[in-house]
């Protein structure tokens, strides 16, 4: 067929990565985005971006690794190039600690992160309410930076990008050969997914430039993430709130669990509450779906529901997707070859 | 007792600071005032990034080490407390960069958490083959000199803008003792061929997504002449020049080039930094640190002076512990004119 016309529906961090693969993998495939929202306004601009993976339940743990691991490599050579203040990607060191020893000493990460070590008793006496605590070095996406870099590299690639709600996925069809559902937490009611839940996330973004370490509690509720513009703190595990307004009793609460952990952050400047709901899912939906509806058929890739750990397994997903996509385009070839007999 | 402190850089005010927290309270008539013709930000402390880390060797003193313990330990106590900030103290990660191996320094047990670099982290800095990764500290003079200047000013210790000419000039007016913390110009009131100016050169720029300091090592060329970038609260400084006898105090723009250059090659997304400011300053260099009593006889006047000058760069490092050696030395002279006094008869 000639040039593939490939829609992506979304603009946050998958649907933006996984455009960016599609053209990458399928150089004469025409992308086009099309999203209600783009950066500032996604999920993603919401979230630290740290490089921390959260488990999905339902998804083997060595495919978690491996998506981890790519989307680890790949801002790594980004961090280390003259691309790493526009892209917003950079390294940032510190601690977990934990209250109570955890079961688990070495997460699944740790040997993809950087330096990952217990810490030392020396080190534990700056948290004299933690027990334990392990110590590395990982990346962080800024957004909206990451995201913008993202899009101009795909406006470089000759990507158009439209505001547009798509409401069905079946309006794109006379337009589009292939669509790739990454409609975050929009999959909810775009495809009916009740599978797909929000998990509320509120957090503070602060001025606090002297902070230059990240703090994070092993229960994952507690975190202070140092970026380039501010220091976010967080935050909230809220599962089944839709509500985008922050609330200002979670504010103060967050606020005082940081200091406690950070005692310093009592001076911190320009204090801002945001919310966002995390796309949660056991498992991320990553599959090739072919709608049908009166002898009509639809090519789908789904990339979406990747809850807490959209930034950590982006990169990853994103390059599955074009393979998914791929898939799809050979499979359209051989049937309008099949159709040609 | 009037006691009179020259030098209004980190070793002055601390080392006032000091011995007034310490001998106040058993000493009522103690008047400590502190004399310098520079005060922040005009201080070579002020211009330092203030990163906590001693040379890589001990340069054969146990009682140096000893003080950059006990400078950190002070440090590492304030940390949690509300002055933290006010201060310019918090905690930084960083590495250090070689092209060899190297033994070990002998603060590895001082800093937090220390341990030598991964394959994958040495990935990050081609040319360079082996390092070190801690948690160090970070106090930052433009911020530690205000906030030490704010303590002796509540205790009502006097300033005076003012350059003393001679350890006379003070000890003939009716002060008992003098400490001398005049830094990289102590030469001028008391010859010292040992002490020389180590000058640097420092860029400052905006480059906030640097989180860690990364100081890079040439055994070859010597400390501090090799490129280094430290991140401040508000800026980050890219350094790299040690210049043995150098005494100019201009910017120079080979050396900015040079180190320019030479940082952006060890982070290269330094090329969007944004240059903020330039400063040069000489680090006072000496084998050792001058931290010793003296007397000093002018006509029938005896005055005691504590010599506490010679920290080359790495005085916020050893500051404190310096300080504290210093108070010890003016417990002494206490004490002897404490005795002195007792031996005289009352008639």
């Amino acid at each position: 067929m000639a040039a593939p016309k490939v829609a992506v529906v979304g603009a946050g961090v998958i649907g933006l990565s996984t455009a960016l693969c599609i053209v990458e993998t399928c150089p004469s495939c025409s992308v086009t985005i099309l999203s209600d929202q783009f950066s500032p306004n996604t999920t993603g601009d919401v979230a630290a971006g740290m490089l921390i993976p959260h488990t999905y339940p339902d998804t083997p743990i060595h495919v978690q690794k491996q998506w981890f691991k790519e989307t680890f490599t790949y801002l790594f050579a980004i961090s280390n190039s003259a691309e790493a203040s526009e892209a917003g990607i950079h390294l940032v060191s510190g601690w977990q600690v934990f209250k109570s020893t955890p079961k688990e000493k070495l997460p699944f990460w740790s040997d993809v992160v950087l330096g990952f070590r217990p810490m030392s008793e020396a080190e534990l006496q700056k948290f004299p309410q933690h027990q334990f605590g392990q110590a590395f070095t990982t990346l962080k996406c800024e957004c909206p930076p990451y995201l913008l870099w993202l899009e101009k590299r795909l406006k470089a690639t000759g990507v158009q990008m439209y505001t547009r709600k798509v409401a069905d996925l079946w309006d794109l069809h006379s337009e589009y050969d292939i669509i790739v559902n990454c409609a975050g937490i929009g999959a909810h009611q775009l495809v009916g997914d009740k599978k797909l839940f929000p998990v509320r996330g509120q957090v503070l973004k602060v001025h606090a430039p002297w902070v230059k370490n990240f703090i994070r509690d092993g229960d994952g509720l507690t975190y202070i993430y140092p970026g380039i513009h501010s220091i976010t703190l967080g935050g909230t595990r809220e599962k089944e709130s839709w509500s985008l307004s922050p609330d200002p009793g979670t504010t103060k609460d967050i606020f005082d669990r940081c200091c406690s952990l950070e005692p310093s952050l009592q001076k911190a400047q320009d204090i801002k509450a945001k919310v966002g709901l995390r796309p949660s899912r056991h498992c991320v939906r990553l599959q090739r779906e072919v709608l049908s509806q009166g002898g009509v058929k639809l090519p789908v890739v789904h990339n979406y529901g990747h809850g807490a750990s959209g930034f950590s397994v982006h990169r990853g997903t994103a390059r599955e997707a074009a393979r998914l996509v791929a898939e799809c385009i050979a499979a359209l070839q051989g049937s309008s070859s099949r159709a040609k007999l | 007792m009037r006691v009179a402190v020259l030098g209004a850089g980190v070793i002055g005010l601390s080392s006032a600071l000091c011995i007034h927290e310490q001998f106040r309270s058993l000493v009522p008539s103690l008047e400590l005032e502190l004399y310098a013709d520079s005060f922040t930000p005009h201080t070579t402390s002020d211009g330092a990034a203030g990163l906590w880390q001693p040379y890589l060797s001990d340069r054969g003193s146990l009682q140096e080490t000893l003080w950059n313990k006990e400078t950190f330990d002070y440090l590492l106590g304030h940390l949690n407390s509300p002055a933290a900030k006010e201060m310019g103290l918090f905690l930084i990660s960083g590495y250090n960069l070689f092209t060899e191996p190297v033994p070990d320094p002998p603060w590895k047990n001082i800093v937090l958490g220390f341990r030598n670099l991964t394959p994958k982290e040495l990935e990050l800095f081609p040319g360079y083959s082996y390092g070190w990764f801690n948690t160090a500290l970070l106090l930052e003079g433009r911020n530690y000199l205000p906030w030490l200047t704010d303590r002796l000013t509540q205790r009502g210790v006097k300033f005076f803008h003012k350059k003393v000419e001679s350890f006379q000039e003070v000890s003939g007016d009716g002060v008992d003792v003098v400490i001398n913390c005049t830094g990289m110009r102590s030469g001028e009131l008391q010859p010292d061929p040992e002490l020389q100016p180590g000058r640097g050169q420092i860029i400052k720029v905006l480059a906030p997504w640097v989180k860690h300091f990364i100081i890079t090592h040439d055994m070859r060329s010597g400390i501090y002449n090799s490129p280094y970038v430290i991140p401040g609260s508000e800026f980050t400084v890219l350094g790299g020049i040690y210049q043995h006898g150098n005494w100019s105090r201009e910017n120079s723009a080979q050396d900015h080039r040079t180190i320019w250059d030479s940082c952006c090659r060890l982070l290269p997304a330094l090329q969007k930094a944004k240059v903020v400011g330039e400063w040069s300053g000489l680090r006072p260099a000496r084998p050792h640190v001058r931290l010793e009593r003296e007397s000093i006889r002018h006509g029938n006047v005896q005055g005691e002076v504590i010599h506490n000058y010679g920290h080359g760069g790495f005085g916020i490092t050893i500051h404190w512990g310096c300080a504290m050696a210093a108070a010890r030395l003016f417990g002494s002279i206490l004490q002897e004119k404490r005795k002195a006094s007792l031996a005289q008869p009352r008639l």
